[in-house]
C-alpha cells in the first residue's frame, strides 16, 4: 500500500466530515416506506468492483440499501467509501448506507483498516472515520423488511426501541445496537444464546424472530454478517443473509426487490479481486 | 435388432406381500446438527448418532474420532457421549477449552460427566455449536 497524493485524501477527509453531518442528521433507524425498485447490498469489505457494478447498474433504482462492512479484510476499505459516500451525499434518499460491526474501532484494530488508513493517509486520520461511523443508522425498513448488518436483539420488542438509540456511540456500547450488528439467525434454536463471535453477541432462534417479525408487521429480515455464497435463506424464508464481498472467495450476492417479487442476483469469477492492479 | 421393452420392464416390479412382522423402531435415534463451526458450510449438517454400532462416540479434532470436527480449538479427544438406559450423557476428556451445555441462560461447564437435557445446545471449546436432538 503506498501513500495518496495530498488532494486525494484532502478530498477523501471532505466527503467523511460531510458525511459524518448528513448521518448526524438521520435517526438510527430509517423509515423508508414502499419502494418500487430496490436493491440490498450486503458486506463489500472493499470489493470496490461489486460497490461500483451495483452503483451504476442500479442507480435508476428507488433505493440501493447497504447494509454495512464497508472496510476491514480486504485493503481497499478506503477506496469503497471514496466510491459509497460521494453518492450517498448526492442523494442521501436513495443511497442508504447502514452500519456493520466493522464500522467500529472494535474491528478496524483488527481486520486491517486502521492499518489502512495509517498507510494510505496517516495514522493521524483514524479518528474522522471512527467518528463517521458512531453516527451511522443501524436499521432500514423498506416494503416491510428490517434491513440490518446483523439482526434483532435481545430486548428489542418493538422498531421504534431503534428510532431512540443514542448517537454518536463509538463501539457502539449500546447492548440493543451491539446486538442489531453483531448476532445471527439460528432456525435450529429459539430464544437468544450465547454466540461465538464472543461476549455480548447472540444468535437469535425462529421463535424470538418470528414473534418480532408478527409483533412488528414486518415481513422479514434482510441482513449480511455471515459468509454465504451470496445469500442464505431461513426460517420459512424470513431472514435472507446476503453476502456481496469476494475475500472468501464464493459469489458474492446482491438481493434485488422488485414490486413484491424477491430476485437473487449472483456476481461470478469476474468480480474477484486481481491484485492491487486496481 | 433394437431392443423393446418386455413387458417385466414396462410394468412397475411387483413387491413380495409382506408377512414379517415390521422391525420395532429403535428406541431413540439421536443426531448432531451442526450450529456454529469455524467451517461454516459445515453448520446446519446433520449427523446420525448409532449407539447400536458405536457405544459410545468420542468427538475431537482427530480421525481416532467417531465423529472428527475440524476447529483447531478443539482438543484431539475432547469429549464422549453414550447411553445410559433412557439417557444420554456427554463426558469431557479433560479438553483444553472445554465442554459446556446451555443450561436456557448461559453455557455451563461440563466437569466429568453430565446429563443432557432433551434437544441439547452444547459447545466444544470456544467455536463449535452443536444440538443434540432426539427424533
Amino acid at each position: 500500500m503506498s501513500p495518496w497524493p495530498q488532494e486525494r485524501r484532502e478530498a477523501l477527509l471532505d466527503v467523511v466530515a460531510k458525511a459524518r453531518d448528513k448521518f448526524s442528521s438521520m435517526r438510527p433507524l430509517l423509515r423508508l416506506g414502499e419502494r418500487k425498485r430496490v436493491v440490498v447490498v450486503g458486506d463489500t469489505h472493499g470489493a470496490i468492483n461489486v460497490t461500483k457494478y451495483v452503483l451504476e447498474k442500479y442507480w435508476e433504482y428507488d433505493s440501493i440499501v447497504f447494509l454495512g462492512d464497508y472496510v476491514d479484510r480486504e485493503p481497499y476499505g478506503l477506496e469503497n467509501l471514496e466510491l459509497i459516500l460521494p453518492k450517498f451525499l448526492e442523494n442521501p434518499e436513495k443511497i442508504i448506507v447502514l452500519r456493520g460491526n466493522h464500522e467500529s474501532p472494535m474491528t478496524n484494530e483488527y481486520y486491517g483498516f486502521k492499518s489502512e488508513v495509517r498507510e494510505k493517509m496517516g495514522a493521524e486520520y483514524y479518528e474522522e472515520f471512527a467518528s463517521m461511523f458512531s453516527v451511522m443508522p443501524y436499521v432500514a425498513i423498506v416494503n416491510g423488511y428490517f434491513c440490518v448488518h446483523g439482526g434483532i436483539a435481545r430486548g428489542l420488542e418493538s422498531v421504534d426501541q431503534v428510532e431512540g438509540l443514542k448517537k454518536p456511540d463509538l463501539l457502539p456500547e449500546d447492548q440493543i445496537a451491539m446486538e442489531l450488528l453483531w448476532n445471527d439467525p439460528r432456525e435450529e434454536l429459539d430464544g437468544f444464546i450465547p454466540n461465538v463471535r464472543g461476549e455480548g453477541t447472540f444468535f437469535y432462534g425462529k421463535d424470538v424472530t418470528l414473534r418480532f417479525l408478527e409483533q412488528n408487521s414486518l415481513k422479514g429480515i434482510i441482513r449480511g454478517h455471515e459468509v454465504a455464497d451470496g445469500f442464505r435463506f431461513e426460517m420459512d424464508n424470513r431472514v435472507i443473509t446476503v453476502f456481496s464481498s469476494r475475500y472468501h472467495k464464493m459469489r458474492a450476492g446482491i438481493l434485488r426487490i422488485e414490486d413484491e417479487n424477491l430476485t437473487q442476483e449472483y456476481l461470478d469469477e469476474r468480480f474477484l479481486y486481481e491484485g492491487d492492479g486496481l | 435388432m433394437p431392443a423393446q421393452p418386455t413387458q417385466a420392464e414396462a410394468t412397475p416390479v411387483q413387491q413380495p406381500q409382506t408377512t414379517q412382522v415390521q422391525q420395532p423402531q429403535p428406541v431413540g435415534k439421536y443426531y448432531i446438527q451442526f450450529i456454529a463451526t469455524p467451517v461454516s458450510s459445515l453448520n446446519k449438517t446433520k449427523v446420525p448418532l448409532d449407539f447400536e454400532v458405536f457405544e459410545t462416540i468420542s468427538l475431537g479434532r482427530s480421525p481416532e474420532n467417531v465423529l472428527m470436527i475440524p476447529d483447531n480449538e478443539i482438543s484431539r479427544r475432547h469429549a464422549l457421549l453414550y447411553r445410559e438406559g433412557d439417557n444420554l450423557y456427554i463426558e469431557d476428556l479433560n479438553s483444553t477449552n472445554g465442554t459446556y451445555v446451555y443450561d436456557g441462560k448461559v453455557f455451563q461447564a461440563v466437569k466429568g460427566k453430565m446429563l443432557l437435557p432433551k434437544n441439547a445446545v452444547v459447545k466444544l471449546g470456544n467455536s463449535t455449536i452443536i444440538k443434540i436432538v432426539r427424533e
